[in-house]
């Protein structure tokens, strides 16, 4: 481990570079210090480590050396994309906060985000092409595309497995793809692809797009069996956008209620007004009482919900 | 050796004081030789056992010191009990301990000295030793709880190149300044004391090694009148500057707590009250050693009964003050209607540490009372016995000042307990192993008796005696010459 | 018998205490200034990879010091200058084949950065930041020096704390106008400038004396 990360020493990363390292030298300071007087008189000097400054050749036009750096940059966590800020020192990125011009992000960002920066100095980081677990030079790795790549064909041998990256770049290479060789088979799979919340959205009639919820909007917030404040998706901007309208700054203003349903304990649950506690098979029957409830108080679900909502009330036994 | 001996008829005529009529100051041999002899026996003859074993015990408890200090200085503090919210523990404990044990010294040998009070002759050389090795033990704990021993220099105010100097408005550094310049004045008077007894040491001498060791030490004192004329000078003096000293010492050292605002410890009574802690305690332990080494060495005839009566007299009248302190702090306490400060009281009381105040109360104000009746008093056993007492007492008044202001902070989310680990038991044992050490070291090759001082109490040195025609003995060293 | 200390002993007590007394006052003084930086430091004068000279470039030529240490206004480094700031004008201007030039031209070709010895080194433990000591309008002179005049550069300054202290304690001295900071001849106190009467200072310059205003 420690071997693995001394390139990351931070000596290093200022561009500096101690001919003695400090410990060593304090060391034989110590043990020297009676003849400190006498070496004085002979070298005229006792004085703190030499230390080597390395300037840059060509210097980035807007780098400062030693002032941070600020870059924009996207991540992407359980389905959702989070817009980010990176502070770069000397070319090291070391801290990960949100940028606030991004709708997903409103200037936060969440503990996975907060910790990836540390994935940049993980010892146990690709830093070559790997084939075959041997590392290759991206120059043989070149070659090894160009051989893989005539021998293609229409695709039949050829199989891909991503991830749920909603990356529209991604998305049109693939396009590309497809059409040299019709035959390449895709396939996607991330468990923390929202992929009910898509099959919900399709059902009401909006194929291929996933639900965002307007928490700002809402007064009264109902949630069943979702954690959509601590891991579920959008959790960052979820998290603004309900804590907005929990924010008293006039007598005017009022607070939303969250009521939530669930079997387990989450961070929903805990910042909930009303929790219920009920079994997840319960969850069902329980959004059917409240739909028959709605109803028989002459309160109508909006007009895109109404279809999944008569579904479910079909599959519930009626007598609850 | 045939030695002049006073007649026993002249003996008895000369045992009580012609004026004041009490009691005489020294019984037995009275001659000015028998004195010599008797004070210079323990450090001319050949050590006894006890001595040797006293010696090695002290010696091997004082290596437990060092060691524990070494630990200490290897691995931190943090070997200590010492925690948040007690940051202080059984080190400032032991500290005003040792600082309140040397106080007796400088009272005897400088107030009482202005006072003209004569009985002091006898006790003051050792009194004064013992304030010295005490402010050795008492320099000692600031030392090493500083934690970073070898930035120990940054207590003194030397200029240096950060521009930098102490912080003049804190009590921590009118310490240092306070309990160094006491230790260096009290070094002084106490060797400034002992020059003329040893020049006696230095004539006496058999060995070449002696009067060498002895000769350097005596700084070429002959006795003239002109040396006698300066030195008289000189010891008044010093005692003069030593006597304010006395009482700006504990002082200061009470200021370490009542300058702060904690409750039981922001309180104005604390520097008398400190003080008188100090003169109690220390007259304990002159007691407690006293006890042991005019029986050890044969010294009943100039330690007299008188002597250690007066002592507790001295304890009685401390002791009496120090319960009046403890009294007015429950008084204040109550009257003042300051919910922390009652708190405090009643934690002290009652809290966790509860049994450390009653040990306090029962060793400090109920064990000395015995001392209004005059047996009780001329009692060696009883003297003794409540010496002990009052040395435990005034260690645990020092715990319970420290540790129970501390252990219930204003928050009680900031409450802690204290108990102390292996190494703070053994720097106290240790410190106690260090004093021995300095001790046994100091009655095997020093007089313990102001020979010279005892000398000049004698009645023969009154301008008026001797009608009768006593000894004519005028120099205190005229027997080895 | 011998006599074992003859009459001039006498005079050994006085006489030593008087050697004591000597002896820790001038062993203060001794670490006091041979332990200081004012010894140690100052006059600290390395050989560097390269003879550049800051008395041809910034004297004789006249260049102003941010034409190459030109972050010195926006960042806490006044960075030392890329090669390319040096082949800006070297790799036409003058003397483009000189010897000295070499490490120049092989930083370049090679893409090598210079190792230059650091010779103006603070602690670790302090923060130390170029650019408000530059919109304080403290002048380069006031700790490097008159580098206009040094072939190789040196230090010039004890850079100790106390040395520090004195100019954060009273800073008017060393203060000059915005357009003389650079300028290593003007001196603030032969021109009688007053930085109160500058119409050009918005602000009291306020240096903090509190220990986290440096090491924080």
């Amino acid at each position: 481990m420690t071997k693995l990360m001394q390139p990351e020493d931070p000596k290093e990363a200022e561009g500096v570079l101690d001919e003695v390292d400090r410990r060593s030298f304090l060391g034989v300071m110590g043990a020297s210090m009676a003849l400190a007087g006498v070496s004085t008189s002979l070298t005229g000097c006792v004085r703190k480590p030499r230390e080597k400054v390395l300037a840059y050749t060509r210097r980035p036009e807007d780098l400062v050396p030693g002032e941070p750096r600020y870059f924009a940059t996207a991540a992407q966590l359980t389905g959702g994309v989070i817009g980010l800020l990176v502070e770069s020192q000397d070319g090291r990125p070391t801290k990960v906060e949100g940028n606030p011009r991004h709708p997903m992000s409103l200037g936060a960002t969440d503990a996975f985000t907060q910790a990836s920066v540390l994935d940049l100095y993980d010892p146990a980081r690709v830093k070559l092409p790997r084939v075959e677990g041997k590392v290759l030079p991206f120059s043989a790795l070149e070659e090894r595309f160009e051989h893989f790549k005539t021998n293609l064909g229409d695709g039949e041998a050829l199989a891909l497995l991503i991830d749920g990256q909603e990356s529209p770049t991604l998305f049109s290479l693939l396009y590309e793809l497809r059409r040299s060789h019709p035959k390449v088979k895709i396939y996607r799979h991330d468990n923390a692809c929202p992929r009910n919340g898509v099959a919900g959205a399709g059902q009401v009639g909006i194929r291929g797009t996933r639900p965002l919820y307007a928490l700002e909007r809402a007064d009264r917030v109902l949630c069943l069996d979702m954690d959509f404040l601590g891991v579920e998706g959008d959790v960052v901007r979820n998290a603004r956008h309900y804590a907005w309208r929990r924010r008293i700054t006039s007598e005017r203003d009022t607070m939303n209620r969250l009521y939530v349903v669930e079997p387990a304990f989450s961070v929903t649950g805990t910042n909930a007004d009303h929790r219920l506690r009920l079994a997840p098979s319960q969850v069902g029957e329980f959004l059917a009482d409240l739909i028959g409830h709605m109803a028989s108080r002459g309160v109508n679900a909006p007009a895109g919900a109404r279809r999944p909502l008569h579904a479910a009330g079909r599959r519930l036994p009626a007598s609850r | 050796m045939a030695t002049p001996r006073v007649s026993a008829v002249e003996h008895e005529a000369n045992l009580s004081d012609p004026l004041s009529g009490r009691a005489p100051l020294l019984l037995g041999d009275r001659s000015l030789h028998g004195i010599t002899k008797a004070v210079c026996r323990p450090v001319e003859c050949v050590p006894s056992r006890a001595w040797t074993l006293f010696f090695v015990v002290s010696v091997a408890m004082m290596g437990l010191y060092v060691l524990t200090t070494a630990y200490l200085f290897y691995e931190g503090i943090g070997i200590w009990g010492v925690n948040n919210p007690v940051n202080w523990g059984w080190a400032i404990s032991n500290f005003v301990f040792w600082v309140g044990i040397s106080h007796a010294g400088t009272l005897i040998s400088a107030v009482l000295y202005l006072f003209r009070q004569k009985w002091r002759t006898s006790i003051n050389r050792f009194a004064e030793a013992m304030t010295i090795f005490a402010v050795v033990c008492a320099l000692s704990y600031p030392t090493i709880h500083v934690g970073r021993v070898w930035l120990l220099h940054w207590v003194f105010p030397i200029p240096n190149q950060m521009g930098t100097w102490p912080n003049f408005r804190s009590p921590l550094l009118w310490d240092v300044f306070a309990v160094t310049i006491y230790g260096l004045v009290s070094f002084i008077f106490w060797y400034l004391g002992m020059i003329p007894d040893l020049a006696t040491l230095r004539d006496r001498a058999k060995t070449r090694a002696r009067k060498i060791t002895y000769g350097i030490f005596a700084l070429g004192w002959r006795g003239s009148t002109r040396h006698w004329k300066h030195y008289e000078r000189a010891y008044l003096l010093l005692a003069a500057l030593a006597t304010p000293l006395v009482l700006s010492v504990h002082s200061i050292v009470s200021f370490d707590f009542a300058i702060s605002q904690l409750p039981g410890w922001h309180t104005t009574i604390f520097p008398p009250y400190f003080v008188a802690g100090a003169v109690f305690s220390g007259f304990a332990m002159v007691l407690t050693l006293m006890v042991i080494a005019r029986w050890a060495f044969k010294f009943e005839h100039i330690v007299t009964i008188r002597h250690l009566e007066n002592m507790a007299k001295v304890i009685l009248l401390t002791g009496m003050i120090i319960a009046y302190a403890y009294g007015m702090e429950l008084f204040i306490a109550w009257y003042g209607q300051n919910p922390y400060e009652s708190f405090s009281c009643a934690n002290r009381a009652f809290g966790p540490y509860a049994w450390a105040y009653w040990i306090m109360i029962v060793c400090n104000v109920i064990a000395p009372q015995i001392f209004w009746f005059k047996r009780a008093r001329q009692n060696v056993v009883v003297l003794f016995v409540v010496s002990i007492l009052i040395n435990i007492g005034m260690w645990f008044e020092r715990f319970v000042i420290t540790v129970t202001s501390l252990h219930r902070d204003f928050l009680p989310s900031s409450w802690g307990d204290y108990s102390p680990t292996f190494f703070d038991v053994a720097a106290l044992v240790g410190s106690f192993g260090l004093f021995f050490t300095l001790f046994a070291l100091f009655i095997r090759y020093l007089p313990m008796v102001a020979m010279s001082e005892v000398k000049a109490g004698l009645p023969e040195a009154k301008p008026h005696h001797g009608a009768e025609g006593g000894s004519r003995e005028a120099s205190a060293t005229g027997e080895g010459a | 018998m011998a006599v074992i200390f003859p009459p001039w002993t006498n005079r050994v007590p006085p006489l030593l205490a008087l050697f004591s007394l000597g002896a820790v006052v001038s062993g203060v003084a001794l670490v006091w200034y041979y332990f200081s930086p004012q010894y140690t430091d100052v006059g600290f004068e390395p050989t560097q990879p390269m003879p550049f000279s800051h008395k041809a470039h910034a004297g004789e030529l006249g260049m102003d010091c941010r034409f190459c240490h030109n972050t010195v206004e926006q960042g806490a480094h006044a960075a030392i200058p890329s090669t390319e700031t040096c082949m800006t004008c070297h790799a036409s201007l003058s003397l483009p084949q000189s010897v000295p030039l070499a490490a120049v031209r092989m930083s370049w070709e090679m893409d090598k950065p210079i190792t230059w010895v650091r010779v103006h080194q603070l602690p670790d433990y302090v923060f130390f930041d170029h650019r408000v000591h530059f919109a304080a309008g403290v002048g380069c002179v006031s700790c490097h020096g008159r580098v206009d005049e040094m072939a190789v550069v040196s230090q010039a300054e004890p850079l100790s704390m106390a040395w520090c202290l004195a100019c954060h304690r009273d800073a008017t001295p060393n203060l000059r106008p915005f357009s003389k900071i650079t300028d290593l001849t003007y001196d603030p106190q032969n021109a009688g400038y007053d930085p109160n009467q500058d119409p050009k200072r918005k602000r009291k310059v306020e240096p903090p004396l509190h220990c986290s205003g440096c090491h924080r």
